[in-house]
């Protein structure tokens, strides 16, 4: 599977949203895509699942104009979670996760299909709430459901959209460790939206950095975050510094606005966002 | 220790979450499981939808045996035996009229009826993701009444002249308004991309409309007009008829087998459009085609039997406390709800009170709302959200 993005450009009415994206990806390759809020990461992400249809440009999958695939070729081949799921009739995990299966599925469901969702349910840990309706679970637990549809679609490209952003620590990291784990071993493509740039430096060995719908710098995670890239992007003063875990990112203060004083460094509104989230 | 070594050391007890799946080639695992969670659910469901079948053919059989006339069961027994098996029995004419021309048509027609209107409204609340949507959101009871009310009250219709009896022209006119509401709130909605809330919103504008050409009508009527449409607004299934059954029957099937084909797409559709259009379904194409056929159903439905409302809205709701969110599972349970509630509330319609007939739309009201509200507020689940 080979990613080929070219001079992606969007608008919403009246506003211009992406302008001339273009990214490259080659099977298993990790890609994550930071930004400020509304810097169009969503929008971008959406291009690329032809959940909406970009205004010039396009996106190719080996070769092929995804606009030309057929509903089945696409559902085979690319897996995209969106960054919200509303539910209106809830189903329960086992029966959400499933769906992920429907392009491969006639009516009933053949035991091969169930041994696929009940192995990423156990992936996830999602086994012991197989028979709970959405509606009773907590919002990471919503996540990682979400997240196991995309799974069972067996895809060779993931498109998520923050998909940690609910999740405990632990999760966190197993769900980036097991995404990794596919894309080595599998050699899919996942290209997804991080907020956390010490996980997006540690997890990603690619990094796109968008800035109001442009493509700000891209590569990896040392030559994208920079405490310049950071600044004009971000509005933000942040030190960084390399150890065995990887690249770390402290953000410090806004770069315009109110700077603690030694005093109060610790409970400043700066200080109280390690990790950017 | 410093953090390198550290997560090194760390990284050398056990293998990470992932790398176990990734080790094994997709979809082809190890040992085949025969039952499991999924089964469990499956088989439950299955049950269900064996038990309301049925219950459904046990109350037709009941229902066919309750009436005013007075007749005994044996005699009912030899008349439907005979009817099945072409045979004359020893029943008495009278009888045989009353069961085989009235009762049966009349029952049968309630379970069509009811089945396709439940059809029609748990097909609607998937296709707009609302759980207030049935048959009539979309405009389709306020059209078929204009319909109707054109063709009792000015006697016109878009189908008269061919040759049609007056009855047939009110039937024809009400189908015919039905549909064409649906297909304009189509047309108008598709100018601003067919979101639901839009559907919807052109459906209840229409709606008002419709009525208020109604209200026109009926002020403008003669005193026998006023009372054919107000009987023919009010909905029943009093002028049942084999030829009803025989027109209604094909439709009914056929939309409700079309329907079903969209089971899995409903399904994905919950997971709302964006996830459902990345599992391959064309949302806008499975929103036009399966409101489409849900109108012909409930147009078809409502043409014959006036406005029975309610029945569309609750027998869903009840299918999905029963069996969950699976229209595979789903919409066959609705259907049998559906066909048991018309014929219980008809059944009480036309034998509570007897000799005088109550208006069945009056009884699934009555005991409709009690019975839902119950189940409504007694249920901890929610199967909407
Ligand atoms: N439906 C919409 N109509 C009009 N404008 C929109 C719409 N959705 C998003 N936008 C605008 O498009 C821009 C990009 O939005 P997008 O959702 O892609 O941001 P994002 O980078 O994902 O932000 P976040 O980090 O908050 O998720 C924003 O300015 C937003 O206001
Ligand atoms: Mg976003």
């Amino acid at each position: 599977m080979r990613l080929a993005v070219q001079n992606l450009s969007f608008n919403y009415p009246g506003h211009p949203v992406l302008q001339e994206v273009a990214l490259e990806a080659e099977a298993g390759e990790l890609l994550s895509l930071v930004g400020p809020n509304g810097s169009g990461k969503s929008t971008c992400l959406k291009c690329l699942a032809r959940v909406l249809r970009p205004v010039g440009g396009a996106v190719y999958l080996d070769g092929r104009d995804v606009a030309g695939l057929s509903g089945r070729e696409l559902a085979t081949r690319l897996g995209y979670v969106p960054q919200e799921t509303p539910q209106v009739f809830p189903l329960t995990v086992y029966e959400a996760v499933l769906l992920g299966r429907r392009p491969y599925l006639g009516w009933s469901v053949s035991a091969g299909n169930r041994q696929v969702v009940e192995e990423v349910l156990r992936l996830l840990h999602l086994e012991h709430l197989a028979a709970r309706t959405l509606d009773q679970l907590s919002g990471g637990e919503k996540q990682r459901v979400a997240l196991a549809r995309a799974l069972a679609q067996e895809p060779q490209l993931l498109l998520l959209d923050e998909p940690t952003a609910n999740l405990d620590i632990r999760h966190q990291l197993e769900v980036l460790g097991l995404l990794q784990a596919l894309v080595r071993r599998r050699g899919i493509i996942v290209f997804l939206v991080l907020h956390d740039l010490n996980l997006a430096a540690r997890f990603a060995e690619k990094m796109l950095l968008l800035h109001q719908g442009r493509v700000f710098a891209a590569g990896s995670p040392r030559q994208v975050l920079s405490p310049e890239n950071i600044r004009a992007v971000y509005g933000v003063e942040a030190r960084l510094w390399e150890d065995g875990v990887g690249l770390q990112v402290v953000a410090l203060c806004p770069t315009e606005g109110w700077l603690p004083g030694p005093a109060e460094a610790g409970i400043g509104p700066a200080n109280g966002s390690r990790g950017n989230k | 220790m410093d953090p390198e070594t550290e997560v090194r050391e760390l990284k050398k007890r056990g293998p990470a979450a992932g790398e176990e799946v990734a080790r094994r080639p997709g979809g082809q695992l190890g040992e085949q499981k025969r039952s499991g969670p999924y089964i469990h659910l499956v088989g439950r469901r299955r049950l269900k939808l064996a038990g309301l079948v049925v219950a459904l053919v046990a109350a037709v059989l009941g229902a066919v045996c309750i009436g005013s006339a007075g007749i005994r069961l044996g005699e009912i027994w030899d008349i439907l035996i005979g009817a099945v098996t072409a045979t004359p029995g020893e029943a008495r004419p009278v009888a045989q009229t009353v069961i085989l021309n009235l009762r049966l048509p009349r029952v049968l027609l309630a379970v069509m009826a009811g089945g396709s209107l439940a059809g029609a409204g748990v097909v609607m609340q998937g296709l707009l993701r609302n759980p207030l949507a049935d048959p009539y959101i979309l405009g389709i009871s306020a059209g078929a009444s204009f319909g109707a009310a054109l063709a009792v009250v000015l006697g016109v219709g878009l189908v008269t002249g061919s040759g049609l009896a007056s009855q047939w022209v009110v039937v024809a006119n009400a189908f015919v308004f039905g549909l064409l509401t649906t297909f304009l709130i189509f047309g108008l909605a598709s100018l601003r991309g067919l979101a639901p809330e839009t559907l919807i919103l052109t459906g209840v504008a229409l709606g008002y409309l419709f009525s208020a050409g109604v209200s026109l009508l009926k002020y403008l009527s003669s005193h026998e007009e006023l009372r054919e449409l107000t009987l023919w607004l009010m909905g029943g299934l009093v002028g049942a008829k084999w030829e009803t059954l025989t027109l209604l029957f094909p439709v009914a099937l056929a939309t409700l087998l079309l329907l079903l084909r969209y089971a899995w797409d409903l399904n994905a559709l919950a997971a709302g459009e964006e996830v459902a259009a990345n599992l391959g379904v064309n949302v806008a194409r499975l929103r036009r085609n399966g409101a489409v056929l849900a109108s012909l159903l409930a147009s078809a439905t409502v043409a014959f039997t006036g406005i029975i409302g309610f029945v569309g809205l609750v027998a869903p709701h009840i299918g999905r406390f029963l069996v969950g969110n699976d229209y595979r599972y789903l919409v066959p349970v609705s259907c049998l709800l559906g066909a048991l509630l018309l014929l219980a509330a008809d059944t009480c319609a036309r034998t509570l009170a007897r000799p005088v007939e109550i208006p069945v739309g009056i009884i699934t009201s009555l005991i409709g709302v009690p019975f839902f509200l119950s189940l409504l507020f007694r249920q901890r689940r929610r199967w909407w959200s």
